[in-house]
């Protein structure tokens, strides 16, 4: 037996232990020091991104992928339910960073949260999450990938409703577990058809036997879950009421690692995909609205992570895109590209946040590059990674992407949305960075500005490490699996630049009409429009709620009554009955005679018979 | 003894008034103490260290895009030179001469 | 003494026995059902007894209006406007914060509906049917243009790529023994 497939695989399993270890020991009754988080969650997440270094590097060393089946969990006479786990170049390089993110987040959690009193659970709830979204990543069965799949759906139900004191908070919490279910609804019937028709849940069996399937329906069903997890147009109102949860948490789950769940979702199964037009060419579409419309909606937003969250869901809609394209090894790139600079720019926000008494209004900012200078240097560097500037760790997956993009034979209109997207990104991140760190302070003058503090500059430093050489470093490592196209005319090969460029100079002079006097309110109807989310959540979560509600209200109250005891209870059987008996009375009246001489003549008949 | 006390009281009064502005930049260990009071119209104290960091953080983006703009300019503008076909000469292309019949 | 002493005895069984007696009574009838005084009374006809029935919910007459008495079992429930909790004071000193709502007042009929973190009726910046016109004409106007897009596509005219060895022909598994006729794409 060779070396290296067991070095990886009992590497990967050994993250698995590191990680497991401070979750099965709160389970004992003994109460935990109020370091513990730090002591034992930081450290055991630092320790497993060590370990995991060692399987990237044998992957990327010697192209080692394996696929463990640990345990047959449950067989039947057609069908096997296994623990497998699949280390292969997806899982190897998803994982370290990972870990690597959440290790950041964690340490700047341990300083965000101090004040919490249960900090050690949130640390705990981070960790299980963590735990759940390797469980995803690794997993090589649809029943893992489900068991990951929905770890990491309830524990961003609990982790947006932490503070649950606060009617938003728990409202947003739902909000994201429901939008969640509707996409659940599609996993779990791609299971059931996959179990019914391919009679394996293991990926390698799926992928070879689905060969002579009409795979359109399981498809749209996957797509329908990267939906709701991915936030894609039509279920993407949670992520941006997500933001009702601490810091950390938007900066973990709702940037790096589970909103990009869905993308991996199609990433691994998209073997299936390749030959499907049209899914594939709904994904393209889809992702093309979702990126223009999120893009859009950040454009007038004033919340500091709200714009964040928007620009996270207009990302996750350019991965779409990228998976609409057949190209899944890009969407994978971006989003590895995409989790250090989206989480270093949550912690960025969350620092100058913290750091202006919990002010979220970038209209309430300014100035923070003289008061706060590392955080607003680190936001500064995400986002100009996050807009594709050159040789930053967002360039080269973005980059990547538009020039496949614009070299494939695909729908115009997308193609046109998504480098009209590409070119809002660049005005967002120019209006975030204007707002907060450039100008004069607009904020409260008793403020507790502090960055100065190792939790807080060490993770985002990280980070920001992360987010200038990260791409370089995962894109010179990896073998495309699709020949990229290298030779093109100059124009397709500058475009993502030009819109930049383009976008960069929109927003250039909207920033100079700042300084100048205008009506106080906006009335254009583009501006409702944008800053009212494309009115979406208004007439989404009032209408189809109240209809809902009152439907169910009227059923359970009036109809049943109506049903039970007016159509088919005792009432019906009264009106049922009540014209049977006027026929039958009317039928029968004045006969009473005829009757009486019946009567007789029968008994007289009777009579005569006995005695003859 | 009493007066020695208060002089003493005096003096770490004195002395925290001296030190007060590094004095209240606390360094927190994992759970020692919290954040800073807020402090009113005040400039936040800053280190030397933060200062630095952020400009070589900076300072380090801007050399890693210079640099490699330098060095591998392909990314950015084409590994390729794309084509031109309207400068293909005919001899190049083998079509002989409109006259020639 | 004594004697006192056994009278509040027997009072003290006494009074077990009738309670307990009352709580056998109580605990016969199923705890789903409600009891009379929670339901709403008959639909009020008199001046008299619209005034007995806001007084009753805790209302100003005033403000009272019962819903209509079409046989649907409302009775003498007032009709609250359709408003939701949110539209409510958020700084207000509210007796339960959460809910936005005061002790002893009067609950919507839907309540339940209305809630914070369900229908929200409050006023928007613009009217629902401007709003539901924009977003309809903007998915209606998106759906269309992809279609169009799909009738006109974009992409780069390219040729088949040109490979040496005769176009890689044993490479793709080609017959050895049966070379097809070179291909010359150019002449020097």
């Amino acid at each position: 037996m060779h070396v290296t497939p067991v070095l990886l695989s009992s590497c990967l399993l050994i993250v698995f232990l590191i990680l497991l270890y401070p979750v099965l020991t709160t389970l004992s009754p003994t109460p935990h020091t109020p370091d513990w988080a730090v002591l034992k969650v930081k450290t055991a997440v630092k320790l497993a991104f060590f370990t995991s270094l060692l399987p990237l590097f044998l992957f990327l060393d010697q192209g080692a992928e394996t696929i463990v089946t640990a345990w047959t969990w449950t067989n039947t006479l057609t069908f096997d339910m296994n623990i497998s786990f699949k280390f292969d170049l997806y899982s190897c390089i998803f994982v370290p960073i990972a870990l690597y993110v959440t290790w950041s987040i964690l340490e700047f959690a341990s300083w965000y949260m101090h004040a919490d009193i249960n900090m050690n659970r949130f640390f705990k709830y981070l960790l299980i999450f963590l735990i759940a979204m390797i469980v995803l990543v690794t997993a090589n069965n649809m029943f893992q990938l489900f068991i990951g799949w929905e770890g990491v759906g309830i524990m961003s139900f609990l982790l947006i409703g932490w503070w649950y004191g606060r009617s938003d908070a728990n409202t947003a919490a739902l909000q994201a577990v429901v939008y969640n279910r509707v996409g659940d609804i599609g996993l779990i019937l791609t299971m059931a058809w996959i179990a019914t028709n391919l009679n394996s849940w293991e990926m390698q069996q799926i992928f070879t036997v689905s060969k002579e399937f009409d795979l359109t329906l399981p498809l749209l069903g996957l797509i329908l879950a990267a939906t709701g997890k991915s936030a894609q147009f039509g279920l993407h109102p949670w992520l941006p009421s997500a933001m009702e949860g601490p810091t950390p948490v938007s900066a973990l789950l709702h940037s790096s690692t589970m909103v990009v769940a869905g993308i991996f979702l199609l990433i691994r199964l998209s073997p299936l995909m390749e030959n499907n037009q049209t899914a594939l060419t709904t994904c393209l579409c889809l992702g093309a609205l979702t990126t223009l419309f999120t893009a859009t909606c950040a454009l007038t937003q004033n919340d500091i992570k709200k714009i964040v969250a928007f620009s996270t869901s207009s990302q996750l809609g350019l991965m779409m895109v990228t998976i609409g394209l057949n190209q899944p090894q890009l969407a994978f790139l971006h989003i590895c590209t995409h989790a250090f600079f989206k989480a270093m720019l949550f912690l960025c926000s969350g620092s100058i946040i913290h750091s202006l008494n919990d002010e979220q209004d970038i209209r309430k900012m300014g100035g923070m590059h003289h008061l706060t200078p590392f955080t607003s240097s680190c936001l500064t560097i995400g986002s100009l990674a996050l807009t594709g500037t050159p040789f930053l760790a967002g360039f080269f997956s973005k980059d990547a992407i538009i020039e496949a993009l614009n070299t494939s034979y695909l729908n115009a209109w997308a193609l046109l949305l998504t480098l009209l997207a590409t070119s809002f990104t660049a005005v967002y991140s120019l209006r975030v960075v204007y707002f907060v760190s450039m100008g004069h302070p607009r904020f409260n003058p008793l403020s507790p500005i502090n960055e100065n503090n190792p939790s807080v500059i060490n993770p985002i430093k990280r980070l920001a490490w992360g987010s200038i050489i990260a791409g370089l470093l995962i894109t010179s490592n990896i073998v495309p699996q699709n020949t990229p196209v290298m030779t093109m005319h100059p124009l397709l090969k500058l475009a993502a630049l030009t819109v930049t460029i383009l976008g960069l100079l929109t927003a250039l002079e909207l920033a100079s009409l700042t300084s100048q006097q205008f009506k106080v309110t906006p009335h254009t109807p583009t501006h409702h429009f944008s800053n009212m989310l494309g009115f979406f959540p208004h007439i989404i979560h009032r209408l189809l709620p109240k209809l809902n509600l009152l439907l169910g209200q009227a059923i359970a109250s009036q109809m049943v009554d109506q049903t039970w005891l007016e159509k088919s209870g005792p009432k019906a059987t009264a009106s049922l009955n009540a014209p049977l008996i006027t026929t039958t009375s009317n039928i029968q009246r004045g006969l009473v005679k005829t009757y009486l001489s019946l009567f007789f003549f029968t008994a007289l008949l009777a009579v005569a018979i006995i005695s003859v | 003894m009493s007066s020695f006390g208060r002089a003493l009281g005096v003096l770490r009064t004195g002395s925290r008034l001296l030190r007060r502005n590094p004095g209240r930049i606390t360094s927190r260990k994992a759970s020692g103490g919290p954040h800073i009071e807020p402090q009113y119209r005040q400039y936040p104290q800053l280190t030397k260290k933060q200062k630095i960091e952020s400009e070589l953080i900076s300072g380090v983006m801007w050399f890693w895009i210079l640099w490699h703009c330098w060095h591998d300019p392909d990314a950015v503008l084409g590994h390729f030179p794309w084509p031109n076909a309207s400068e293909w000469t005919d001899e190049e292309l083998g079509i002989p001469p409109d006259d020639e019949e | 003494m004594a004697g006192v002493g056994f009278r509040q005895w027997a009072k003290a069984i006494a009074k077990g026995r009738g309670s307990g007696l009352s709580a056998l009574v109580s605990g016969s009838r199923a705890a789903s059902s409600v009891t009379k005084d929670s339901l709403p009374g008959p639909f009020p006809k008199t001046p008299e007894e619209r005034a007995a029935a806001a007084k009753k919910y805790n209302l100003r007459i005033e403000d009272y209006e019962p819903y209509p008495d079409n046989g649907e079992g409302y009775g003498d429930y007032p009709k609250l406007p359709d408003r939701s909790q949110h539209e409510r004071d958020p700084w207000y000193q509210w007796d339960h914060p959460d809910l936005r709502r005061n002790w002893g007042e009067p609950m919507h009929w839907d309540f339940d509906m209305y809630i914070r973190n369900r229908v929200d009726t409050s006023p928007t910046p613009v009217p629902w049917s401007s709003m539901w016109k924009q977003l309809c004409g903007f998915i209606g106007f998106m759906l269309f243009m992809f279609y169009v897009g799909e009738k006109f596509p974009s992409y780069q005219p390219v040729a088949p790529k040109q490979y040496p060895y005769n176009n890689l022909y044993l490479e793709r598994g080609g017959d050895p023994e049966k070379q097809p006729e070179e291909v010359n794409n150019y002449e020097i």
